[in-house]
């Protein structure tokens, strides 16, 4: 593989008939890092997907997995990827235990190696209690749960995670993103592709926004939001509040300089004459100090920015899969 | 080689367990041959003895191919096709298995009503073992043309339409009730683009020693081409439709 890259797309194109669902996106995604995709509904996440592991041919552009192209080589991207699709397709009269047997067999992984991977994940995904159930028997967290543990039964390098945990409840979310944490730290490269902000700024290195099958920006978390600019705010919140402070930080919401939001009060402009204000009156009345800290623009705001799509559309999206 | 042979292997298997051989399916495999041969039976032993090698064509063709089209459907809309597809797998690969999953279910149709035949009429068995590579290369072309049936449609109730649309015709055309050389010209000649037709002449060689069409060793090439023929449009359709 070339300079650590485990996907490399250039001018990626699809068109499903007239219609553009991917339009030239290029980027790369380093060896052991989680790279993650975000953007509403119809933006190009799930075909960009289809496309890097062998279910769409795109119309132009090409990319390479684990440094195998996707066309001309196209049994050894499968090889050496694991997929965790959108909906849990599994086979719902087999047994967890048989389901993941059948795909380890599909991966050519030898006998004696898949039962002992498959005892393995079974353990590790807290399955092994209802290994023997037909799956159809299993709740929406266990079927994603197992679907992950397919997708790793031949050990690949490369996972891809398509709204991994889309339709999951609060604490079964928790349980696979740990679990994906994890996957990177024992060094698989990730590509996730998700429309829930918060899961793609608690898991990702690096994000790109897509939408309209253009991508808009490829960044850290941190680096994006930081292009936000003029939201950052400082939050200032007092123990106890002496008359004279009171009468400052009146004098400065009247202004507009700051905002009282329940008992806290937010600088959002004139940041340090404001705190240097605010600190001049504390200090003159020998009053203890208060807790001040930087507010930052957080992912969401830089989504909306880039993307024109509100927060609450994408999770009224989410609820609708969900749903 | 070996490994697709095993890929192959594994697919039927656990389309085996996951549809075929579910007892409602098993029923309804069996249940219209068997009333087919039971209609027939009430003409009289005479009449039977002419249409038992058809029935038995025509069972082997029901089972191979009437549950194999459905559930190639209800793989292209319940996404499990695809999901064989993210594995490392090649189209004719994964065709393959499928067709071998029909192939069994026809096999398994055609056992369980051939000793009724046998054993209920005393219909003769002439040549065995050429009955017996009959019924394998009859049940693998008609799981193929189920195949290429079920490629198209994404609901299972339209691939069953489609599936009957086809079968029930190609049933009357192919010499089950009435030999093709008795037939009209015309329907004659859309016989022999059939692969029912060469089956029903190969089981009566087998058994009451009268296939009129070919000799048996011609009826079995063809056969086979049109199961190769099946399994090959099939791929290629599969692969335009599905990717």
């Amino acid at each position: 593989m070339q300079n650590n890259v485990a996907i490399e797309v250039r001018n990626l194109t699809k068109y499903y008939g007239d219609l553009l669902a991917v339009d030239h996106i290029n980027f790369q995604v380093q060896l052991g890092e989680i790279f993650g995709f975000l953007g509403p509904n119809g933006a190009g996440k799930t075909t960009t997907i289809r496309i890097l592991i062998g279910l769409a041919i795109p119309s132009s552009g090409f990319a390479t997995v684990n440094g195998y192209h996707i066309l001309t080589q196209s049994q050894q991207v499968k090889q050496g990827i694991g997929v965790v699709p959108e909906e849990s397709i599994l086979y719902d009269d087999l047994s967890a235990r048989r389901n993941l047997y059948f795909i380890g067999r599909m991966y050519e992984v030898s006998p004696p190696l898949l039962k002992e991977r498959t005892n393995g994940l079974l353990e590790d995904f807290e399955l092994p209690r209802v290994s023997p159930r037909p799956i159809r028997t299993f709740s929406k967290g266990m079927k994603r749960k197992l679907t992950l543990a397919a997708a790793l039964i031949h050990d690949p390098e490369t996972l891809f995670l398509d709204e991994p945990t889309a339709g999951l409840d609060v604490m079964s979310s928790r349980t696979l993103r740990e679990k994906i944490k994890r996957l990177k730290r024992e060094g698989k490269t990730i590509f996730l592709t998700t429309h829930n902000i918060e899961e793609a700024e608690r898991l990702c290195d690096r994000i790109a926004i897509i939408n309209k099958g253009k991508i808009l920006t490829i960044d850290t978390p941190q680096r994006l939001k930081s292009k936000v600019k003029g939201k950052e705010a400082l939050e200032v919140q007092f123990d106890h509040i002496s008359p004279n402070i009171q009468e400052e930080l009146n004098k400065l919401c009247s202004s507009g300089e700051i905002i009282r939001k329940e008992g806290r009060y937010l600088i959002t402009s004139n940041i340090s004459q404001n705190t240097r204000k605010i600190l001049a009156v504390v200090e003159k009345e020998k009053a203890g100090l208060p807790d001040i800290r930087s507010i930052l623009p957080s992912l969401e705001e830089a989504f909306v920015k880039l993307t024109s799509v509100s927060a609450e559309e994408m999770k009224k999206e989410e609820e609708g899969k969900s749903g | 080689m070996v490994k697709e042979l095993i890929k192959i292997y594994y697919i039927m298997a656990k389309d085996v367990k996951t549809y075929y051989f579910k007892p409602p399916n098993l029923i309804m495999g069996l249940m219209f041959p068997a009333v087919m041969i039971f209609t027939f039976s009430m003409r009289g032993i005479r009449d039977i003895m002419q249409f038992l090698p058809g029935l038995i064509a025509m069972t082997t063709f029901f089972g191979a191919s009437s549950m194999e089209t459905v559930i190639i459907a209800l793989g292209r809309r319940d996404k499990s096709l695809e999901r064989l597809l993210m594995a490392p797998l090649a189209f004719r690969t994964m065709l393959s298995g499928k067709i071998l999953g029909g192939m069994a279910f026809g096999l398994v149709t055609t056992l369980i009503l051939l000793p009724l035949g046998v054993g209920i009429f005393s219909l003769p068995i002439q040549k065995p073992l050429l009955l017996a590579v009959s019924i394998v290369v009859s049940a693998f072309s008609f799981s193929s043309f189920g195949a290429f049936i079920g490629v198209y449609p994404r609901e299972s109730w339209n691939a069953m339409s489609l599936g009957n649309l086809t079968r029930f015709p190609m049933v009357f055309l192919s010499g089950v009730f009435l030999p093709v050389h008795k037939m009209p010209f015309i329907l004659t000649k859309i016989a022999y683009f059939l692969p029912l037709t060469y089956s029903v002449d190969l089981m009566r060689s087998a058994t009451i020693n009268q296939g009129n069409i070919l000799s048996w060793h011609y009826s079995l090439i063809i056969l086979v081409l049109f199961g190769i023929f099946f399994l090959w449009i099939s791929t290629k359709l599969i692969k335009r439709w599905l990717i």
